[in-house]
């Protein structure tokens, strides 16, 4: 058991920095808060971000938030929004981010891996190329270090997920993030968000963690939670 | 032997080797419960792709016998299958009008397996043969144990 | 006429060998699209059920290339990615050894339903067409990765499709509650993972077609890492449950040593059968009668 805990944490220590463990946002939040206090909407961002407003104060969920209403993934950047708990594995070639939350996994492909990926759907042939055609969305983001962060670029969206509980994004987007310890327990996430179509230049934020004692999730199925007859 | 003649050889056999395998789907739940015996047509509007593995799903409205706007839910392929026949699934845009065919469930519920779907420009993307292959092969393959 | 492949080594002149060359080509285009093909009126009596769905499945995977990383020299460390090669059996007719399913009364009485309901063409809902997790061990048959995630005192298995999940628990004090997936708990037995389910939320389907397992199954997997010609899991299972079956029984699978699958497609289910109206039409619940066990 010994060999293999430190076989296993020693690929997160030849890295420059070991970000494995269990985290919870600090300041649990619907919604992301932009650097200089406002998203910069584009007109046709704007107008999406009204409807999305009107139809929460109208009770339909189900026409914009999919999440919420369906259990459908939150997809980046909303999945970092999480009040629940994640875990994050470092493996060679990859870093993964557990969600506790209905069981989703985040991967961030650190180069290296065996390739090519040789899979689609139904059979062999390249990963990416059915994906692309629509998109995902969570990604699988590409990430390198820089000094002791970790830089981490996600594109190839679909268009059907929220930026946060009503902030709308297209296929366009692209995040780029950079992770890394302020501390021994605290792990800072500094998120970009562009997106021509739906801002009118790109923006920042920034989310905190803490982290918490390592001790494994209990099943987390989203669907139990939604009402049979909705 | 001529080059030409190998040359056409090797077109016969490769569109075979990659048709669409169909067991993931198969799989995930039975295809047996639709009527491949009948295929239902109809003007329609898109409402929603729900692009997904492995299957995907397509919302459309359309009017019922009394001429009301109703929803119609349709299981279809996966996007590479799209991506098959020339077509990019952006292609199918919410408020398209578009003309449908789907093999209708046996249960009576409103829904089915889709077959074929032609967009405003006239291009037509056709499974009927996904549908075919997904449909009844592993149901009439079981047997219940002696 | 002669046989796909019988062109290999013949001389390239043209008359015989250029039928010969068609007649092996169209032979193999045939066999091939009638793997495809729907089966007219159905598979020949006594074919092998396992066999017609085999067809529909997809093709193995070529070989690693040369260059591919080992998994861990140590056999404790099972951390990467593992695919299931072999043809999903949609119904697992015998066990290790090629004796029946030893299904009992109550058990046939349930497979008799469900596959009735497929040849009536009225499927029933399950786990797996809500997108609820599947239950072992139907989760560990599907063609398609899973990473294996090792820490301290827990394995994680990680799964591509419904993003599903198993968590052991290698501290028997830290088994979590009862779960769709069950509550499994893992000790080594020298080198082979020996992890212990019980504890279903609900009751599972063993395999695709609907072997039943009930609530109070208990599933057993010893797991070891072995090098054939390639890196493989060995895992053998064992279903314990007397509700369906009239003795334990095994059967075994292996899953390929596959680090360039650790990259996973996206497998977000509930975006169809979350909503509203996203459950298919075609399928309906399964009756159950009042004297099933467990239910």
């Amino acid at each position: 058991m010994l060999s293999l805990a430190v076989s296993a944490s020693a690929t997160a220590a030849a890295e420059p920095a070991n970000l494995e463990g269990m985290w919870k946002i600090e300041a649990p939040q619907m919604a992301f808060r932009p650097e200089g206090g406002v998203v910069p909407f584009t007109a046709a961002g704007r107008k999406r971000y009204q409807d999305n407003k009107r139809a929460l104060a109208e009770k339909r969920l189900g026409d914009f938030d999919f999440a919420t209403a369906r259990c459908a993934s939150p997809g980046l950047p909303r999945l970092m929004l999480t009040p629940q708990r994640f875990r994050i594995w470092q493996r060679e070639g990859i870093i993964l981010m557990q969600f506790e939350w209905n069981r989703l996994l985040r991967q961030i492909d650190m180069g290296g891996l065996v390739s090519p990926q040789i899979r689609v759907v139904s059979g062999p042939g390249p990963v990416v190329s059915e994906e692309a055609l629509v998109g995902r969305s969570t990604p699988i983001s590409r990430g390198h270090w820089e000094g002791d962060t970790l830089v981490v670029t996600s594109e190839g969206f679909a268009d059907n997920t929220l930026i946060d509980n009503l902030v709308p994004h297209g296929y366009d987007l692209k995040l780029t993030e950079h992770l890394r310890l302020r501390g021994p327990d605290v792990l800072e996430d500094r998120i970009r968000i562009e997106d021509p179509a739906t801002f009118s230049r790109a923006w920042d934020t920034v989310v905190t963690y803490r982290r918490v004692a390592d001790e494994a999730f209990a099943e987390n199925v989203c669907l139990d939670s939604l009402p049979v007859n909705r | 032997m001529n080059r030409i003649r190998i040359f056409a050889l090797s077109l016969l056999l490769v569109p075979t080797l990659s048709l669409v395998s169909v067991a993931p789907a198969a799989a995930h739940h039975s295809f047996s419960g639709y009527d491949l015996s009948q295929t239902l047509s109809g003007k329609a509007t898109i409402k929603e792709f729900r692009w997904g593995a492995p299957h995907s799903t397509g919302v459309f409205t359309i009017k019922d016998k009394d001429g009301k706007d109703m929803d119609l839910t349709l299981a279809s392929a996966t996007p590479g299958n799209f991506l098959k026949q020339g077509f990019n699934p952006r292609d199918f845009k919410v408020g398209g009008k578009v003309e449908i065919t789907w093999h209708p469930s046996k249960s009576g519920a409103t829904g089915g397996l889709m077959t074929s779907l032609k967009l405003p420009d006239g291009r037509i993307f056709n499974e009927k043969e996904y549908a075919q292959a997904t449909g009844d092969q592993a149901a009439q393959a079981v047997e219940p144990p002696k | 006429m002669a046989k796909a492949g019988e062109y290999i080594g013949r001389e390239r002149t043209c008359g015989r060998s250029r039928r010969v060359l068609w007649s092996a080509a169209l032979a193999m285009v045939a066999s091939l699209a009638a793997a495809q093909a729907p089966l007219p009126g159905g598979p020949p009596a006594g074919a092998d059920p396992n066999a017609v769905t085999a067809a529909l499945g997809p093709p193995p995977p070529p070989p690693l290339p040369a260059n591919a990383p080992p998994p861990a020299t140590d056999p404790r460390n099972l951390n990467g990615a593992w695919y299931h090669t072999d043809a999903l059996v949609f119904q697992i007719t015998t066990d290790m050894f090629g004796n029946p399913t030893p299904y009992n009364d109550a058990g046939k009485k349930v497979m008799a339903r469900r596959v009735k309901s497929l040849k009536d063409g009225t499927p029933f809902l399950n786990a797996s067409a809500r997108c609820l997790p599947v239950g072992q061990p139907w989760q560990m048959d599907l063609n398609m990765p899973f990473l294996i995630l090792q820490s301290q005192d827990r394995i994680e298995f990680a799964f591509e499709e419904y993003h599903g999940l198993v968590t052991v628990q290698m501290d028997p004090a830290k088994a979590l509650p009862p779960s769709y997936m069950g509550r499994s708990v893992g000790h080594w037995d020298g080198d082979t993972l020996v992890i212990e389910t019980s504890g279903f939320k609900q009751p599972v389907w063993v395999d695709v077609t609907g072997s039943p397992a009930s609530r109070n199954a208990k599933l057993t997997q010893r797991v070891r890492k072995v090098k054939t010609d390639h890196w493989i899991l060995e895992d053998i299972f064992t279903l314990e449950d007397p509700a369906y079956y009239t003795r334990p029984w095994s059967w075994a699978r292996q899953y390929d040593w596959r680090p360039d699958m650790t990259l996973f497609r996206e497998y977000d289910c509930e975006v169809q059968t979350g909503a509203k109206d996203g459950m298919d039409p075609s399928l309906v619940s399964e009756p159950r009668e009042p004297d099933e066990p467990n239910e």
